[in-house]
């Protein structure tokens, strides 16, 4: 996929995607889009059957939809963190990195957020949530919440975007082809670039940057809370929230490593992305994993210390019993070791702190926080809360079309989103090379520009 | 505490019924239970002693057991038993008890006997006023703090909102506002010339419109295979469903007959039918109309219809119009809900309401009186699903729920059972009796719902035979005509069934024009037909002499 | 021997009643004073006037003794041909609790109809609600079918549409809370404490098929539980007098399902 050597130009290397996005580029947009129309047939067929197609069953009624619906939404947090979090700590690393983070935080968030329509049995009367919504229940907390965190991401992704659009508007020229341009000319706003233009920007940016945080950490602990209001074992938790907030801090960072990583391959973006920002990255990775690998431990350890109700073959001690050492084991296990074992160990060990051992150690994290957020959710349902046996759920042929539907979304999304938008974000590039140069130039980030 | 104030209403009244009572209870050498009315009580009390004196000749009997209960009114009328207490040296016996419903409470004292003694019986009334129910709702707690948490959050949502909004709004307003000169920026490096030239976007959704028409093909395959599980076979036991060729769910509705044949026409003529029910937009009876009619009778000529949905008895005048001649709302305290089934004698109309009580209306819709059963103390109280009273004032009452039939006198006492109470399929009982005539000769017929056939028993109760077996899918009514033919409404196959004297079939009316018959009524040769949704049908059977079955 | 039970009238608001009255106690002193005569009576002469039926304030609850639940199984099967419901809905559910020593306790578990419904609280449109009889009811108009009560309630006790349903034979095709048949595919169902038949004085179809007599429907207002076979006895004296306790409620779901259980029997699984 090497093409012609460019000259290290920023605005060039930022903008290439854009016209001329690599010989694979339709072979690989074929595929996906093959995978998600086989998806969205099998959703066909959910909508005129109902949920019975799925594996779903009157004792395990959440499966794999809610699963995919906390695991995407959870790794859009990898936007906030890098955009948002580290915008307000002045690391002047997250730049190259910001844009497609913040693209797949919003691409990540927009496929999350139809699960839950995908999962409801009557879809075609969502707008009850309107007419008749009832303030008490984490559903409507839930679509409040991700409602407006997707508004605020979208904010968030748009902001820096305008003075790309401009660029792209004035310099793409006949390359870009007339619907572009006509894209750039009405979402630019008509920037030049003032000084006024610039503190609007900023002042706004620093806005929704302050505002997104909290929200992230809502979003998720609301969606937590989907599951902490009840009284099931394992879930009956008064640390899901921040659990849940942590677990999507994780993966989202994981899943920006292998965006970038990926990226950076296909469009030779290696000058402005160094292995210096993978090992940044991959120092928020680790402590992230041992955070969530502490949250773990302490959940396993206060109920594996009780083992309640499990002389009666219920509660959360039949279900760590059942997790630890009966039929969720190898999940379990597997996760902990390829999940938070072995990448903690490859971040951590210099010898594997290397790109190829940071993407594989990421790669490990995104697949393994989708098996957790699995084992938060269906273990919990099939263990007994009346006396009788343990539930059962194994996905249908729906569920997986339909996942792998959501999962091959991702990459077709971000291909199509830089095919219009620079990949690299100039306008903070800038912004950020402009502080820099301000500051004496003895820290190491300085050689990062 | 609420104050209980019991007021003894009009004593008088009471001390005859407690005379009469005690009068009634005495037996030659047996026991009196002379119940004791309570009297007024100290303010601040919520509970009444109730108690008895038990004596035999006036001398009192020590240390027997007196249970006493109290007649509630929850599912019908039931003896609850509030307690028991053994006589005292005065042959008293008392126990405290807490009335929890306003207005005239019954309660009944009894000795259940002994060796030496006969059981014996006695009721008493007190009202209760200002009673309090002891059920208090359950407290959730956190109460002040439940009540503003939604305010605040709300509050939290808004500003969040509120500052996204002031953000995107300053910027889509701002910017172009501040557009200016700007300083210049570097142009971009010419491109190379080895690059290839993007594909325009245009023809690139146009190429991806290509591929989608292209998956189309496998996708109608796959969406054929998608199905909703109408691949439905009914079979005898239970209705299957599948997908992906497993089998999901399964709806088994009791036990169903064997399918039945098809029901063969008899000939007949439809010789007058009334529109009853009219449904609106909705599918529900309107509001002016009748709503789903039970059955019907005839008295003084005149077809009467028991709207019991609506509580009424309505007429069709000679001109074909329907008119109201009863209203239960007239009377504060008549309901006719739920009532089933009404028969005709002379020239009284007798409806069994649905707690087991018949309601005697005249002929012009006036109520005459109100026969209350009997029932003998634990059993149920009467469901009836079925009424037939003969000119001997015997009142024949299938009672459906406890799957038996009673005959009862004129004061609602029960003279005979058939039927064990629990439902079965012998020749002396039944599963969820429904519909019950006579013939001309005496003889009982009682349609036997659950095991899909019509019993005929003598007049005096000894079972006859089976009729009907393996042609009814669910009956509910029956009538006879003067030919002995028997006429049973058929409520799955919607048609009215005829069998000869001997029971064979003889053919079905009403196909295509039924389609819930629920009442049969016969009347100088014609067959009424109450339907319940498609209203009333008349019909002249032809005379079985045409027809030579055997 | 029975003595006819008569009620005295009670003062209504319609005025025949005090004539009514009067013509219902002269009745019955005749009736009385006939019957110890002994003189015969022409037919239909001696029926008393109506009686007075006010509409009671009601909160529905139920109990059930274990100690006669043999498992059969038959309230399973009259709620499920009530409702048209298939054989994956039990709407009241007999689990079957190995005990100890040996031999097992039947537990019916139908809907606890909770005060503190954990599914009316999580529902996020409100087609979970409570009527004015405590019964708690889901209208499957407005259901989205998210299944959070069904993750929310403790008991097992709801069930989800996965399939659409027959249609019932008969006139049947209008569901409302009350009376939810056909059930509607992707909505949530459970059981209705068959208000149904409670409104017009019938027993609910689990207790009405218990041929054990072990399934009491109760008035928490009046105080009133009864059975099938006419047994009713005061609630809350029962409760106290023989253990009664509800299932889980330390969850502060504050069910209204009793349970009574005999000696050495246990709940748990």
């Amino acid at each position: 996929m090497a093409l012609a050597i460019e000259r290290d130009d920023l605005r060039a290397a930022a903008v290439r995607p854009i016209v001329s996005p690599g010989a694979l580029f339709w072979p690989l947009m074929i595929v996906f889009s093959m995978i998600v129309l086989g998806g969205a047939v099998a959703f066909l067929e959910q909508l005129q059957s109902g949920l019975g197609v799925t594996g779903l069953n009157q004792r395990v009624s959440w499966g794999f939809y809610i699963t995919d619906m906390v695991f995407f939404i959870g790794v859009s947090y990898g936007g906030a963190v890098t955009s948002a979090i580290l915008r307000l700590t002045n690391a002047p690393w997250r730049a190259p990195l910001a844009r497609m983070a913040e693209a797949m935080a919003l691409v990540t968030l927009m496929i999350g957020s139809l699960f839950p329509i995908i999962d409801l049995g009557r879809p075609d009367r969502m707008y009850n949530l309107l007419l008749h919504g009832q303030v008490g229940s984490p559903v409507l907390w839930d679509v409040v919440a991700i409602n407006t965190y997707m508004a605020a991401t979208l904010i968030f992704l748009m902001l820096p975007l305008i003075p790309d659009i401009a660029f792209c508007r004035d310099h793409l020229g006949p390359a870009a082809g007339r619907m572009r341009k006509l894209l750039y000319d009405r979402l630019s706003l008509g920037w030049q670039g003032t000084a006024q233009q610039k503190h609007i920007l900023e002042r706004n940016m620093t806005i929704v940057a302050v505002t997104i945080i909290p929200l992230a950490v809502m979003v998720h602990s609301v969606l937590a809370w989907l599951f902490g209001m009840t009284v099931r074992p394992g879930w009956n938790s008064t640390i899901f929230a921040p659990y849940f907030v942590v677990g999507a801090l994780f993966s989202g960072v994981a899943a920006v490593i292998l965006v970038v990583a990926t990226f950076r391959k296909a469009y030779n973006l290696d000058a402005f992305i160094t292995e210096q920002h993978f090992k940044y990255l991959a120092n928020i990775l680790l402590a992230l994993g041992m955070g969530y690998a502490y949250f773990l431990f302490a959940e396993t350890l206060t109920e594996g210390y009780k083992m309640e109700g499990f002389g009666a073959g219920e509660g959360s001690g039949a279900l760590l019993q059942e997790t630890l050492l009966g039929k969720y084991a190898p999940l379990f296990w597997g996760f902990v070791l390829g999940g938070l074992a072995l990448p903690i160990a490859i971040l951590a060990l210099p010898p594997t702190r290397k790109i190829p051992g940071i993407v594989a150690a990421s790669a490990l994290v995104v697949v393994a926080m989708w098996l957790k957020r699995f084992l938060i959710v269906v273990p919990a349902m099939a263990t007994p809360i009346m006396p009788v046996g343990w539930g059962a759920y194994f996905p249908s042929r729906v569920e997986i079309a339909v996942t792998l539907a959501a999962a091959a979304a991702v990459p077709l999304l971000l291909m199509l989103f830089f095919r219009f938008f620079p990949i690299i974000s100039i306008y903070e590039m800038e912004e950020v090379a402009e502080h820099e140069s301000e500051r004496p130039p003895q820290s190491a980030t300085a050689e990062v520009l | 505490m609420r104050l209980l104030r019991l007021v003894i209403i009009l004593a008088v009244g009471l001390a005859t019924l407690s005379a009469a009572t005690a009068a009634l209870a005495d037996e030659p050498g047996g026991v009196t239970l002379k119940p004791i009315p309570p009297g007024e009580k100290a303010p601040g009390q919520d509970s009444v002693v109730l108690s008895a004196q038990l004596t035999s000749d006036d001398s009192p009997i020590a240390g027997m057991p007196v249970t006493f209960y109290v007649v509630t009114t929850v599912f019908g009328e039931r003896l609850m038993k509030v307690g028991e207490a053994l006589s005292d040296a005065t042959g008293t016996a008392s126990v405290l008890y807490r009335p929890t419903w306003d207005g005239d409470i019954t309660a009944v004292a009894r000795f259940g006997g002994s060796a030496n003694y006969p059981a014996t019986q006695a009721s008493f009334h007190f009202q209760a006023t200002d009673t309090v129910s002891p059920w208090e709702p359950p407290k959730f707690g956190l109460e002040p703090i439940r009540q503003w948490l939604p305010f605040a959050v709300g509050l939290a949502v808004l500003a969040v909102l509120g500052s996204l909004g002031y953000a995107l709004g300053t910027t889509v307003l701002g910017i172009p506002a501040a557009a200016g000169r700007a300083p210049a920026t570097q142009p971009l490096p010419p491109w190379d010339s080895r690059v290839r030239r993007p594909m325009p976007v245009g023809r690139a959704l146009l190429g991806m419109a290509v591929l989608l028409a292209v998956a189309a093909v496998p996708a109608a395959m796959l969406i054929g295979r998608a199905r909703a599980p109408d691949d439905v076979t009914l079979s005898t036991q239970s209705i299957h469903y599948e997908h992906d060729g497993m089998p999901v769910g399964g709806v088994s509705p009791g036990a169903q007959p064997a399918p039945l044949p098809e029901t063969e026409p008899l000939a007949a003529t439809l010789v007058r039918s009334v529109q009853t029910t009219v449904f609106d937009a909705s599918g529900q009876p309107a509001a002016g109309s009748v709503s789903m009619p039970a059955d019907v009778a005839i008295t003084a000529g005149r077809i009467r219809i028991l709207d019991a949905n609506k509580g009424r008895v309505i007429t069709v005048t000679p001109d074909g119009t329907l008119a109201t001649i009863l209203d239960a709302a007239q009377y504060g305290d008549l309901s006719l809900h739920g009532a089933e089934a009404m028969t005709a004698l002379g020239e009284r109309l007798f409806i069994a309401a649905s707690d087991g009580t018949i309601i005697v209306v005249k002929s012009s819709g006036a109520v005459e009186g109100v026969i209350r059963p009997v029932v003998p103390a634990g059993q149920a109280p009467l469901t009836p699903g079925g009424i037939a009273v003969s000119e001997t004032g015997e009142i024949w009452i299938s009672d459906t729920a406890n799957h038996r039939v009673i005959l009862m006198n004129d004061s609602g006492e029960f003279e005979q059972v058939i039927g064990s109470g629990a439902p079965a399929d012998g020749d002396a009982e039944f599963n969820a009796p429904g519909g019950i005539t006579f013939d001309d000769d005496g003889n009982i017929y009682v349609v036997d719902t659950g095991n899909h056939v019509v019993k005929k028993f003598s007049p005096m109760g000894v079972f006859l035979e089976r009729i009907g077996e393996g042609r009814l899918g669910q009956p509910s009514s029956v009538a006879v005509d003067s030919d002995g033919r028997v006429f049973v409404s058929d409520e799955s196959a919607a048609v009215v069934s005829a069998f000869g004297p001997d029971g064979t079939y003889l053919g079905s009316i009403g196909q295509g024009q039924l389609q819930a018959p629920h009442g049969v009524k016969i009347e100088k040769g014609l067959v009424y037909v109450m339907d319940r949704l498609a209203g009333l049908f008349v019909y002249e059977a032809q005379p079985p002499a045409a027809a030579s079955r055997q | 021997m029975a003595v006819a039970v008569r009620r005295a009238k009670e003062n209504t608001r319609v005025t025949v009643s005090r004539r009514r009255l009067l013509q219902g106690l002269g009745g019955i002193a005749a009736l009385a004073a006939a019957g110890g005569l002994g003189i015969a009576r022409r037919p239909f002469s001696s029926a008393s006037g109506p009686a007075p039926k006010a509409k009671t304030k009601r909160r529905w609850g139920m109990v059930i003794d274990l100690r006669r639940c043999d498992g059969c199984k038959e309230c399973t099967g009259a709620c499920q041909n009530t409702h048209y419901l298939p054989n994956d809905h039990e709407w009241i559910k007999v689990y079957e609790v190995e005990q100890e020593n040996g031999g097992k306790v039947f537990m019916p578990r139908p809907c606890m109809q909770c005060e503190n419904p954990p599914c009316l609280k999580v529902c996020p449109v409100g087609a979970t609600f409570k009527n004015d009889e405590g019964v708690i009811l889901v209208d499957q108009d407005i259901c989205i079918g998210c299944r959070l009560c069904m993750a929310a309630c403790p008991y097992n006790a709801r069930y989800f549409n996965y399939w659409e349903q027959p249609k019932p034979p008969g006139p049947f095709d209008n569901p409302m809370p009350e009376y939810p048949v056909p059930q509607r595919r992707g909505t949530v169902g459970k059981c209705v404490l068959c208000v149904h038949y409670t409104q017009m004085g019938r027993l609910p179809a689990c207790v009405e098929a218990c041929r054990m007599d072990a399934i009491y429907i109760a008035d928490l207002e009046t105080g009133v539980m009864t059975n099938r076979s006419g047994e009713t006895y005061d609630l809350y004296t029962y409760l106290k007098e023989n253990d009664a306790f509800r299932y889980k409620e330390e969850l502060n779901t504050a069910p209204k399902v009793w349970y009574v259980t005999g000696h050495g029997q246990s709940l748990d699984g």
